[in-house]
Protein backbone atom coordinates (compact mmCIF):
# COMPACT_ATOMS: atom_id res chain seq x y z
CA UNK A 1 0.00 0.00 0.00
CA UNK A 2 3.12 2.60 0.93
CA UNK A 3 4.50 1.71 -2.09
CA UNK A 4 1.27 3.48 -4.02
CA UNK A 5 2.03 6.70 -2.11
CA UNK A 6 5.61 6.92 -1.61
CA UNK A 7 7.50 9.62 -4.04
CA UNK A 8 9.66 7.80 -6.94
CA UNK A 9 12.82 9.60 -7.36
CA UNK A 10 12.84 11.55 -10.29
CA UNK A 11 16.18 10.86 -12.22
CA UNK A 12 17.54 14.13 -13.41
CA UNK A 13 15.96 14.99 -16.95
CA UNK A 14 18.52 14.89 -19.70
CA UNK A 15 18.48 18.03 -21.73
CA UNK A 16 17.84 17.34 -25.61
CA UNK A 17 21.25 16.93 -27.27
CA UNK A 18 20.62 17.09 -30.73
CA UNK A 19 22.33 16.03 -33.58
CA UNK A 20 23.24 19.64 -34.25
CA UNK A 21 24.95 19.57 -30.64
CA UNK A 22 26.64 16.49 -31.91
CA UNK A 23 28.35 18.12 -35.06
CA UNK A 24 29.19 21.15 -33.05
CA UNK A 25 30.93 19.09 -30.32
CA UNK A 26 33.05 16.97 -33.11
CA UNK A 27 34.23 20.41 -34.79
CA UNK A 28 35.10 21.94 -31.68
CA UNK A 29 37.06 18.50 -30.56
CA UNK A 30 38.98 18.93 -33.76
CA UNK A 31 39.58 22.66 -33.27
CA UNK A 32 41.28 22.04 -29.78
CA UNK A 33 43.45 19.10 -31.11
CA UNK A 34 44.77 21.27 -33.91
CA UNK A 35 45.72 24.33 -31.32
CA UNK A 36 47.20 21.67 -29.23
CA UNK A 37 49.33 20.24 -32.18
CA UNK A 38 50.05 24.03 -33.13
CA UNK A 39 51.50 24.78 -29.38
CA UNK A 40 53.38 21.63 -29.50
CA UNK A 41 54.78 23.10 -32.99
CA UNK A 42 55.65 26.10 -31.74
CA UNK A 43 57.28 24.97 -28.86
CA UNK A 44 59.26 22.81 -30.67
CA UNK A 45 60.25 25.64 -33.18
CA UNK A 46 61.56 27.83 -30.28
CA UNK A 47 63.67 25.13 -29.26
CA UNK A 48 64.86 24.53 -32.50
CA UNK A 49 66.12 28.12 -33.42
CA UNK A 50 68.21 27.88 -29.53
CA UNK A 51 69.86 24.96 -31.05
CA UNK A 52 70.49 26.20 -34.17
CA UNK A 53 72.19 29.49 -32.78
CA UNK A 54 74.17 27.13 -30.51
CA UNK A 55 75.29 24.96 -33.93
CA UNK A 56 76.40 28.36 -35.20
CA UNK A 57 78.24 29.20 -32.26
CA UNK A 58 79.46 26.11 -32.18
CA UNK A 59 80.69 26.57 -36.06
CA UNK A 60 78.36 23.56 -37.44
CA UNK A 61 76.83 25.24 -40.01
CA UNK A 62 75.59 22.57 -42.40
CA UNK A 63 73.63 20.82 -38.93
CA UNK A 64 72.48 24.32 -38.46
CA UNK A 65 71.40 24.46 -41.79
CA UNK A 66 69.42 21.15 -42.08
CA UNK A 67 67.99 22.44 -38.73
CA UNK A 68 66.46 25.52 -40.28
CA UNK A 69 64.98 23.73 -43.01
CA UNK A 70 63.17 21.42 -40.96
CA UNK A 71 62.02 24.47 -38.79
CA UNK A 72 60.62 26.28 -42.37
CA UNK A 73 58.76 22.58 -43.04
CA UNK A 74 57.41 22.87 -39.22
CA UNK A 75 56.36 26.63 -40.27
CA UNK A 76 54.31 25.61 -43.26
CA UNK A 77 52.37 22.78 -41.51
CA UNK A 78 51.50 25.49 -38.82
CA UNK A 79 50.49 27.84 -41.59
CA UNK A 80 48.71 24.76 -43.05
CA UNK A 81 46.97 23.81 -39.52
CA UNK A 82 45.90 27.15 -38.85
CA UNK A 83 44.03 27.56 -42.37
CA UNK A 84 42.13 24.43 -41.24
CA UNK A 85 41.25 26.00 -37.97
CA UNK A 86 39.75 29.03 -39.25
CA UNK A 87 37.85 27.15 -41.61
CA UNK A 88 36.20 24.35 -38.90
CA UNK A 89 35.84 28.04 -36.27
CA UNK A 90 33.77 29.25 -39.63
CA UNK A 91 32.02 26.15 -39.75
CA UNK A 92 31.40 25.91 -36.17
CA UNK A 93 29.93 29.45 -36.47
CA UNK A 94 27.67 28.67 -39.11
CA UNK A 95 26.39 25.70 -37.50
CA UNK A 96 25.63 27.80 -34.20
CA UNK A 97 23.97 30.81 -36.42
CA UNK A 98 21.73 28.02 -38.27
CA UNK A 99 20.70 27.11 -35.04
CA UNK A 100 19.42 30.20 -34.03
CA UNK A 101 17.93 30.79 -36.89
CA UNK A 102 16.23 28.02 -36.32
CA UNK A 103 15.17 28.80 -33.05
CA UNK A 104 13.95 32.03 -34.35
CA UNK A 105 11.78 30.75 -36.98
CA UNK A 106 10.43 28.13 -34.60
CA UNK A 107 9.34 30.93 -32.28
CA UNK A 108 7.94 32.84 -34.95
CA UNK A 109 6.01 29.84 -35.89
CA UNK A 110 4.77 28.95 -32.75
CA UNK A 111 3.53 32.77 -32.40
CA UNK A 112 1.76 32.65 -35.71
CA UNK A 113 0.30 29.86 -34.64
CA UNK A 114 -1.24 30.86 -31.41
CA UNK A 115 -2.40 34.65 -32.80
CA UNK A 116 -3.96 32.59 -35.16
CA UNK A 117 -6.22 30.50 -32.48
CA UNK A 118 -6.76 34.28 -30.50
CA UNK A 119 -8.10 35.86 -33.90
CA UNK A 120 -10.77 32.26 -34.59
CA UNK A 121 -12.43 33.39 -31.04
CA UNK A 122 -12.95 36.76 -32.24
CA UNK A 123 -15.90 37.57 -34.60
CA UNK A 124 -16.58 40.58 -35.71
CA UNK A 125 -20.45 40.55 -35.37
CA UNK A 126 -20.45 39.02 -31.97
CA UNK A 127 -17.98 41.71 -30.95
CA UNK A 128 -20.94 44.25 -32.53
CA UNK A 129 -23.86 42.53 -30.46
CA UNK A 130 -21.76 42.36 -27.23
CA UNK A 131 -20.92 46.37 -27.63
CA UNK A 132 -24.59 47.14 -28.54
CA UNK A 133 -25.59 44.74 -25.60
CA UNK A 134 -22.96 46.62 -23.02
CA UNK A 135 -24.39 50.13 -24.68
CA UNK A 136 -27.72 49.49 -23.64
CA UNK A 137 -27.38 47.83 -20.49
CA UNK A 138 -25.78 51.15 -19.62
CA UNK A 139 -28.32 53.57 -20.62
CA UNK A 140 -30.52 51.13 -18.27
CA UNK A 141 -28.32 51.40 -15.54
CA UNK A 142 -28.24 55.23 -15.84
CA UNK A 143 -31.89 55.41 -15.83
CA UNK A 144 -32.18 53.19 -12.89
CA UNK A 145 -29.49 55.90 -11.11
CA UNK A 146 -31.45 58.74 -11.82
CA UNK A 147 -35.01 57.48 -10.41
CA UNK A 148 -33.17 56.55 -7.25
CA UNK A 149 -31.42 59.76 -6.89
CA UNK A 150 -34.53 61.69 -7.76
CA UNK A 151 -32.78 63.52 -10.57
CA UNK A 152 -34.65 65.88 -12.80
CA UNK A 153 -35.72 65.00 -16.50
CA UNK A 154 -34.25 67.36 -19.48
CA UNK A 155 -38.03 68.99 -18.95
CA UNK A 156 -37.74 69.12 -15.70
CA UNK A 157 -34.31 70.98 -16.29
CA UNK A 158 -35.57 73.47 -18.90
CA UNK A 159 -38.57 74.83 -16.55
CA UNK A 160 -36.35 75.51 -13.80
CA UNK A 161 -34.27 77.66 -16.18
CA UNK A 162 -37.08 79.43 -17.38
CA UNK A 163 -37.87 80.17 -13.87
CA UNK A 164 -34.40 81.48 -12.89
CA UNK A 165 -34.05 83.06 -16.08
CA UNK A 166 -37.90 85.07 -14.82
CA UNK A 167 -36.74 85.57 -11.57
CA UNK A 168 -33.24 87.91 -12.70
CA UNK A 169 -35.60 89.52 -14.98
CA UNK A 170 -37.66 90.80 -12.35
CA UNK A 171 -35.00 91.94 -10.15
CA UNK A 172 -33.65 93.96 -12.68
CA UNK A 173 -36.84 95.65 -13.22
CA UNK A 174 -37.04 97.10 -9.72
CA UNK A 175 -33.82 98.33 -9.37
CA UNK A 176 -33.31 102.08 -10.11
CA UNK A 177 -29.67 103.11 -11.47
CA UNK A 178 -29.20 107.33 -11.11
CA UNK A 179 -28.75 108.45 -14.48
CA UNK A 180 -25.25 110.11 -15.79
CA UNK A 181 -24.96 113.85 -15.16
CA UNK A 182 -24.92 115.80 -18.35
CA UNK A 183 -23.88 119.30 -17.91
CA UNK A 184 -20.06 120.40 -17.12
CA UNK A 185 -18.15 120.95 -14.46
CA UNK A 186 -18.24 124.15 -12.64
CA UNK A 187 -14.95 126.68 -12.86
CA UNK A 188 -13.61 126.24 -9.61
CA UNK A 189 -13.85 122.59 -9.03
CA UNK A 190 -11.92 121.60 -12.85
CA UNK A 191 -9.11 124.66 -11.44
CA UNK A 192 -8.89 122.26 -8.16
CA UNK A 193 -8.53 119.23 -9.98
CA UNK A 194 -5.49 120.65 -12.21
CA UNK A 195 -3.98 121.82 -8.96
CA UNK A 196 -3.61 118.20 -7.52
CA UNK A 197 -2.42 116.66 -11.06
CA UNK A 198 0.45 119.06 -11.15
CA UNK A 199 2.34 117.91 -7.85
CA UNK A 200 2.23 114.24 -9.01
CA UNK A 201 3.46 115.30 -12.75
CA UNK A 202 6.23 116.48 -11.08
CA UNK A 203 7.19 113.45 -8.41
CA UNK A 204 6.78 111.03 -11.99
CA UNK A 205 9.35 113.46 -14.26
CA UNK A 206 11.80 113.30 -10.56
CA UNK A 207 11.73 109.99 -10.23
CA UNK A 208 12.06 108.95 -13.86
CA UNK B 1 54.55 19.53 -7.18
CA UNK B 2 58.24 20.79 -8.21
CA UNK B 3 56.56 23.10 -10.48
CA UNK B 4 54.39 23.92 -7.76
CA UNK B 5 57.42 24.99 -5.63
CA UNK B 6 58.85 27.20 -7.49
CA UNK B 7 56.20 29.74 -7.10
CA UNK B 8 56.07 28.68 -3.24
CA UNK B 9 58.75 31.85 -2.47
CA UNK B 10 55.47 33.99 -2.59
CA UNK B 11 53.63 32.13 -0.22
CA UNK B 12 53.24 33.57 3.20
CA UNK B 13 53.80 30.44 5.93
CA UNK B 14 51.77 31.10 9.33
CA UNK B 15 53.80 31.54 12.12
CA UNK B 16 53.34 27.76 13.41
CA UNK B 17 55.36 26.81 10.23
CA UNK B 18 58.35 28.20 11.98
CA UNK B 19 57.55 26.94 15.73
CA UNK B 20 59.17 23.22 16.38
CA UNK B 21 56.65 21.67 17.96
CA UNK B 22 53.88 22.06 15.14
CA UNK B 23 55.86 19.09 13.32
CA UNK B 24 55.49 16.43 16.07
CA UNK B 25 51.60 15.67 16.65
CA UNK B 26 50.46 16.85 19.92
CA UNK B 27 49.52 13.74 22.71
CA UNK B 28 46.63 16.31 24.39
CA UNK B 29 43.48 16.18 22.58
CA UNK B 30 42.84 20.17 22.75
CA UNK B 31 46.23 20.73 21.52
CA UNK B 32 46.03 18.23 18.90
CA UNK B 33 42.53 19.46 17.68
CA UNK B 34 44.19 22.90 17.32
CA UNK B 35 48.04 21.69 15.76
CA UNK B 36 45.45 19.49 12.92
CA UNK B 37 43.27 22.66 12.48
CA UNK B 38 46.37 24.80 11.43
CA UNK B 39 47.71 22.05 9.39
CA UNK B 40 44.47 21.68 7.40
CA UNK B 41 44.64 25.33 6.92
CA UNK B 42 48.12 25.10 5.70
CA UNK B 43 48.22 22.51 2.95
CA UNK B 44 44.46 24.01 1.93
CA UNK B 45 46.22 27.90 1.60
CA UNK B 46 49.46 26.23 0.26
CA UNK B 47 47.27 24.04 -2.44
CA UNK B 48 45.45 27.29 -3.62
CA UNK B 49 48.15 29.75 -4.09
CA UNK B 50 49.84 26.78 -6.33
CA UNK B 51 46.92 25.81 -7.75
CA UNK B 52 47.92 22.54 -6.77
CA UNK B 53 44.43 20.33 -7.40
CA UNK B 54 46.05 16.79 -6.55
CA UNK B 55 48.94 15.18 -4.84
CA UNK B 56 51.04 12.39 -4.10
CA UNK B 57 51.69 11.01 -0.58
CA UNK B 58 55.07 9.96 -1.38
CA UNK B 59 55.64 13.67 -3.15
CA UNK B 60 53.60 15.73 0.10
CA UNK B 61 56.16 14.25 2.75
CA UNK B 62 59.90 15.17 0.85
CA UNK B 63 58.14 18.40 -0.17
CA UNK B 64 58.49 22.01 1.41
CA UNK B 65 54.65 21.72 2.56
CA UNK B 66 55.45 18.79 5.77
CA UNK B 67 59.53 19.99 5.72
CA UNK B 68 61.08 22.96 7.13
CA UNK B 69 64.81 22.98 6.04
CA UNK B 70 65.44 26.35 7.85
CA UNK B 71 64.26 24.20 11.19
CA UNK B 72 65.37 21.23 9.68
CA UNK B 73 62.38 19.67 10.63
CA UNK B 74 59.63 17.45 9.03
CA UNK B 75 56.53 15.95 9.73
CA UNK B 76 56.54 12.38 9.70
CA UNK B 77 54.77 9.50 7.88
CA UNK B 78 52.07 9.12 10.88
CA UNK B 79 51.77 12.50 10.89
CA UNK B 80 51.57 13.64 7.31
CA UNK B 81 48.85 10.80 7.21
CA UNK B 82 47.68 11.86 10.59
CA UNK B 83 46.83 15.38 8.80
CA UNK B 84 45.21 13.83 5.42
CA UNK B 85 43.11 11.72 7.64
CA UNK B 86 41.52 15.22 9.46
CA UNK B 87 41.35 16.63 6.37
CA UNK B 88 39.21 13.24 4.85
CA UNK B 89 37.07 13.77 7.33
CA UNK B 90 36.34 17.74 6.94
CA UNK B 91 35.96 16.76 3.26
CA UNK B 92 38.74 18.79 2.19
CA UNK B 93 40.71 16.05 0.23
CA UNK B 94 39.49 12.75 -1.28
CA UNK B 95 41.44 9.67 -2.42
CA UNK B 96 41.70 8.88 -5.73
CA UNK B 97 43.20 5.10 -5.34
CA UNK B 98 42.38 2.28 -3.33
CA UNK B 99 45.84 2.40 -2.44
CA UNK B 100 45.28 5.68 -0.79
CA UNK B 101 48.75 6.87 -2.16
CA UNK B 102 46.93 9.65 -4.18
CA UNK B 103 44.19 12.77 -3.34
CA UNK B 104 42.47 15.45 -4.64
CA UNK B 105 42.79 18.92 -2.79
CA UNK B 106 39.66 20.76 -2.42
CA UNK B 107 40.38 24.22 -1.57
CA UNK B 108 37.36 24.87 -3.39
CA UNK B 109 34.50 22.41 -3.05
CA UNK B 110 33.00 20.86 -6.37
CA UNK B 111 29.47 22.52 -6.09
CA UNK B 112 31.45 25.74 -5.36
CA UNK B 113 33.53 25.54 -9.06
CA UNK B 114 30.81 24.11 -10.45
CA UNK B 115 29.13 27.40 -9.76
CA UNK B 116 31.88 29.36 -11.03
CA UNK B 117 31.88 27.54 -14.25
CA UNK B 118 28.02 27.87 -14.66
CA UNK B 119 28.24 31.83 -13.82
CA UNK B 120 30.86 32.22 -16.39
CA UNK B 121 28.93 30.26 -19.27
CA UNK B 122 26.21 32.40 -18.58
CA UNK B 123 27.67 35.53 -18.71
CA UNK B 124 30.01 34.37 -22.15
CA UNK B 125 26.53 33.96 -23.47
CA UNK B 126 27.41 29.52 -23.67
CA UNK B 127 24.20 28.81 -22.85
CA UNK B 128 22.86 25.58 -25.02
CA UNK B 129 25.95 25.57 -26.69
CA UNK B 130 27.93 22.72 -27.03
CA UNK B 131 31.65 23.07 -25.06
CA UNK B 132 34.63 21.05 -25.21
CA UNK B 133 35.78 20.07 -21.79
CA UNK B 134 39.74 21.81 -22.81
CA UNK B 135 37.88 24.76 -24.03
CA UNK B 136 36.69 25.16 -20.30
CA UNK B 137 39.88 24.41 -18.79
CA UNK B 138 42.62 25.75 -21.23
CA UNK B 139 40.48 27.95 -23.61
CA UNK B 140 41.30 31.02 -24.63
CA UNK B 141 38.10 32.46 -23.01
CA UNK B 142 39.10 31.30 -19.48
CA UNK B 143 42.67 32.52 -19.18
CA UNK B 144 41.51 34.98 -16.88
CA UNK B 145 39.71 32.61 -15.07
CA UNK B 146 40.27 30.69 -11.36
CA UNK B 147 38.91 27.26 -13.30
CA UNK B 148 41.72 28.14 -15.87
CA UNK B 149 44.19 24.63 -15.81
CA UNK B 150 41.48 23.05 -13.51
CA UNK B 151 41.81 19.57 -13.39
CA UNK B 152 40.01 17.16 -14.91
CA UNK B 153 38.75 15.10 -12.65
CA UNK B 154 37.72 17.55 -10.34
CA UNK B 155 36.10 19.39 -13.37
CA UNK B 156 34.08 16.03 -14.09
CA UNK B 157 32.97 16.71 -10.24
CA UNK B 158 31.78 20.16 -10.87
CA UNK B 159 30.06 19.27 -14.52
CA UNK B 160 28.15 16.32 -12.61
CA UNK B 161 27.00 18.67 -9.74
CA UNK B 162 25.83 20.88 -12.36
CA UNK B 163 23.87 17.33 -14.32
CA UNK B 164 22.29 16.84 -10.83
CA UNK B 165 20.68 20.18 -10.71
CA UNK B 166 19.65 20.02 -14.31
CA UNK B 167 22.27 23.10 -15.56
CA UNK B 168 24.28 21.25 -17.27
CA UNK B 169 24.17 17.94 -19.85
CA UNK B 170 27.67 15.99 -20.02
CA UNK B 171 27.97 14.52 -23.71
CA UNK B 172 30.01 11.59 -24.88
CA UNK B 173 31.78 11.52 -21.94
CA UNK B 174 34.44 8.89 -22.22
CA UNK B 175 34.16 9.22 -25.96
CA UNK B 176 36.29 10.63 -28.43
CA UNK B 177 34.11 13.98 -28.06
CA UNK B 178 33.57 14.71 -24.61
CA UNK B 179 31.75 18.01 -23.89
CA UNK B 180 28.63 19.62 -21.90
CA UNK B 181 25.99 21.31 -22.95
CA UNK B 182 25.16 24.13 -20.53
CA UNK B 183 20.85 24.41 -20.19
Amino acid sequence: MGGIFSKKEKSPKSAPVSDQDNAILALKTQRDKMKQMIKRKENCLEKERQLAKQLIKDGRKDRALLLLKKKRYQEKIIDQTLNHLSKIEQMVNDLEFAEVQQRVTDGLRQGNEALKKMNQLFDIDEIDRIMEETKEAAEYQEEISNMLSGQLSNTDVSDVEKELEDLLAAEWGTVQLPEAPSHELPEAERERQKEKEKPRREKIALEA
Amino acid sequence: MAAATTTASAFKWPWQYDFPPFFTIQKSLNTKDKQLEAWARLVIDYAQHNKIYSLDIAEATTSELFNNQKLNRRLSTDGVNTVLQYLEQKKLIEFTDNGRTRFHIFWRRPDVWANMIYQWAVENAFINTPLTLYEITHGDDTTNESFHNLEREILMKALTCLEEQRRAQLMNIGGDNEGVKFI
